[in-house]
């Protein structure tokens, strides 16, 4: 997806509306995607405003051919792997890999199908223990969730900003979901108290 | 033939918008025919879902004006652009 002309040119030129635009309708995006990085409140805040920072400063180069959010979760995601450089790449396997792979038999049917009825999403306690879920999941791997579910971005914008192949992209959706969906089932949730709507 | 296994994992790793519409129509039929993985795809899409929800409720009494005047701030020295001040 591309820019506008209009607002290519505004960013371009640094105009003070359209930056103030460009903050307002990014920020809470970053901080989560931040947040999903896995660094602290105060950490995530500043990575934000340096990712604001260096967009805006070399903002002429910025040629609209893709969203300029694509262009901040780059910057933001680049700055968090460089602090933290050996957390950079997923591991090539993963013990959750092995727990999926159980579940299935030799003729790839299942063996231990999905428990849980239903999971009626208007609970609010399912989503305080999806909470508690997400923080289990590895950096990575919550942050290609979250960008993907929570921020909406494309496959062609994860695999830009993740900077992973499309292949690879698929790995981190697939073991991050399988986590949460373990993980939810775990906590063994019945769809008894399913009228129970916040 | 489709298995069980394949199409958890195609549903769970978004591979399915990549394939062709008779693979899709074949994931399509075999979800018809099989209730685990009927439920296993509803599983998916209410996790994501949920943290959607989640993400939103989370931010409900959040305000980011503090951070936004900060960056503001911080970018009075960079704009507006130099190219229309003095050379």
């Amino acid at each position: 997806m591309r820019e506008t002309p209009e607002r290519t040119e505004g960013i371009r030129r640094r105009d003070p509306d359209v930056l103030d635009a460009v903050v307002r309708e990014h920020l809470p995006g970053l901080l989560r995607a931040a947040r999903a990085a896995g660094l602290p409140p105060d950490g995530a805040e500043d990575a934000v405003q340096s990712a604001f920072l260096v967009f805006f400063r070399r903002a002429e180069e910025f040629d609209g051919r893709a969203r300029c959010g694509t262009w901040l979760y780059g910057i933001l995601l680049r700055t968090v792997a460089e602090s933290r450089r050996k957390t950079a790449r997923d591991e090539p396997t993963d013990d959750i890999d092995a727990v999926v792979e159980a579940r299935f038999g030799p003729d790839g049917t299942w063996v231990r199908p999905p428990r849980d009825p239903a999971w009626d999403v208007g609970r609010s306690e399912i989503r305080r223990l999806l909470g508690e879920c997400l923080e289990t999941v590895p950096d990575r791997q919550r942050l290609a969730f979250t960008l993907r579910e929570v921020e909406g971005l494309t496959t062609a914008e994860l695999c830009k900003v993740l900077d992973v192949s499309p292949n690879n992209l698929g790995v981190l959706l697939f073991r991050s979901r399988n986590r949460l969906r373990e993980c939810l089932e775990s906590k063994g949730i019945e769809g008894s108290a399913d009228a129970q709507m916040s | 033939m489709l298995r069980c296994h394949d199409v958890t994992r195609l549903v769970a790793s978004d591979g399915l918008a990549a394939l062709g519409p008779g693979v899709r129509f074949r994931v399509w039929l075999h979800a018809r025919m099989c209730r685990h993985c009927r439920r296993y795809g509803r599983q998916i899409r209410a996790i994501g879902e949920m943290a959607r929800r989640l993400a939103y409720e989370d931010e409900a009494g959040v305000t980011f004006a503090p951070l936004a005047a900060r960056i503001r701030a911080a970018l009075t020295d960079i704009r507006p652009s130099t190219t229309e001040e003095t050379p």
